[in-house]
């Protein structure tokens, strides 16, 4: 089933195109992963699902993106709840200057999710499970979250994303600053929340696109060059630049 | 084929290597098969010997492709065309070493039963014999100019083997019946045949391995069969 499908979509920054009608559908409660060399637009992209790119005032987008019904790019879209469904982590884990339950609660409190501050604890307790990071820090809550690891942190941010319980999970590059075990941590984390999310994952590394995600766009110029099952993309791709990319013979 | 070369110099290189040595492996291959049917052609038993002794440069030739393989996979995560020639280098190098081997037992057969078999026996082994070394030629040529119809046409014409070694068989069995003191040399003679028919099931699988190496699919339906 399709969860969010975009059609003809254009993003100018002024009067430079960073993407050119990129139309793909994200399937729902999988993962995929936009791959393509810095500056292809893969991560302008991935901005556009949660309308990242508002804060970027010469910013423009054409085109349609449909999360279900919900016409995205709509300017009367109330983009607080978007975000509250579309969740995002990013490439350097942010965690607030905040203790480590105050990182996760920070959410579900703005939003009105819980009644009471056990249902706040059950709230928080369960995001941390999801996250994998529960066993590691109960006993702790109170510590500060930026003085966990890098692969805790992000395993914190990525626990604060789902506390909200968004339907779409959207991370831009969320391991490039971390070490491998971290690494696997959050691929295997990936593994589990797409039973329940979906995920959008914009990756530099080749093998964790093939690892984690069942779909593959690749990007290039701004242009989506290819979109496919990714065992095809690895194995068998159809074009030539997607296959001198991925095998290291791009330039 | 993909026209550009890697960023990475030596993963070219690698890439590189590992083609050569499977052609390398291949003539070592087909040097054997020449040697083990002009022994019996020649009546030279001195081919024989020498196709059993090149079988230790096939061997060699195999655990050195093998040692490229894992090394590639481990250090340079392989992947599309450069995954499919990795993991193919690997399964053709291992039909190329039972090609090697049956030829090598059909030279160890020709030094049991001497060179002196009825000269239509000797003419029916050569002429599958020969047949058998076209399809490995044919094929190792499909592997090194990547030609997809040459592995096809390898791949449709192993029935021929498939009927000449039926045939050859019925003949050998017709000329035991005649001559019962053959026996020996009889049976050694079906065992040949036998390895010559399977010196064509492996230029098959090698054909196989090209075609998927050069388009990503695999040979569908079923092969024809004599």
């Amino acid at each position: 089933m399709t969860k969010i499908s975009a059609k003809n979509v254009n993003v100018f920054y002024g009067s430079k195109q960073a993407l050119f009608d990129v139309s793909l559908d994200i399937m729902d409660k999988e993962v995929t992963a936009l791959i393509g060399p810095s500056g292809c637009g893969k991560s302008t992209f991935l901005r556009c699902l949660n309308r990242m790119n508002d804060v970027i005032d010469i910013c423009k987008v054409e085109g349609s993106i449909k999360m279900d019904e919900l016409e995205l790019n709509s300017r009367k879209l109330d983009v607080v709840r978007l975000r509250e469904n579309v969740g995002m982590v990013f490439q350097k884990p942010n965690p607030f200057p905040k203790t480590i339950y105050e990182n996760v609660s920070y959410g579900p409190t703005i939003h009105g999710m819980a009644q009471s501050k056990s249902e706040l604890d059950q709230i928080v307790e369960m995001s941390l499970k999801k996250a994998a990071l529960w066993e590691e820090v109960k006993d702790r809550l109170d510590e500060i979250g930026t003085g966990l690891s890098g692969g805790q942190q992000q395993r914190l941010c990525i626990a604060r994303a789902i506390s909200v319980s968004p339907e779409v999970i959207l991370m831009d590059e969320p391991c490039s600053a971390l070490d491998p075990i971290a690494t696997a941590q959050i691929e295997e984390l990936i593994d589990d929340l797409k039973k329940e999310h979906t995920i959008v994952i914009v990756t530099h590394s080749m093998s964790q696109a093939a690892r984690v995600s069942q779909k593959t766009g690749f990007f290039h110029l701004g242009k989506l060059i290819e979109f496919g099952d990714t065992e095809k993309i690895f194995k068998n791709p159809d074009n030539q630049q997607t296959q001198d990319y991925i095998t290291g013979r791009f330039g | 084929m993909s026209e550009k070369s890697h960023i990475v110099k030596s993963y070219e290189e690698q890439l590189q290597l590992l083609k050569d040595t499977i052609v390398k492996m291949g003539a070592s291959v087909e040097k054997q098969l020449e040697q083990t049917i002009q022994s019996l052609v020649k009546k030279d038993t001195s081919l024989a010997d020498k196709s059993i002794k090149d079988d230790e440069k096939t061997d060699k030739y195999e655990l050195h492709i093998e040692e490229q393989v894992v090394n590639l996979i481990a250090l340079r995560q392989p992947m599309a065309i450069d995954l499919r020639e990795t993991v193919v280098a690997l399964k053709v190098s291992s039909d190329l070493e039972r090609i090697g081997d049956l030829a090598k037992n059909i030279s160890k057969r020709t030094l049991k039963v001497g060179t002196d078999l009825p000269s239509d026996i000797i003419k029916n082994l050569e002429i599958a014999g020969l047949k058998a070394a076209k399809q490995v030629n044919s094929v190792l040529n499909a592997y090194l100019h990547r030609a997809k119809d040459t592995a096809e046409n390898v791949w449709n014409s192993d029935e021929e083997i498939d009927q000449l070694t039926n045939t050859n068989m019925e003949a050998a069995i017709k000329h035991l019946e005649k001559k019962k003191e053959d026996i020996n040399k009889i049976t050694q003679l079906l065992f040949m045949l036998k390895n010559i028919e399977r010196i064509g099931d492996h230029a098959t699988n090698i054909a196989e391995q090209v075609y998927f190496l050069i388009t990503g699919d695999y040979l569908e339906g079923e092969r024809p069969k004599g």
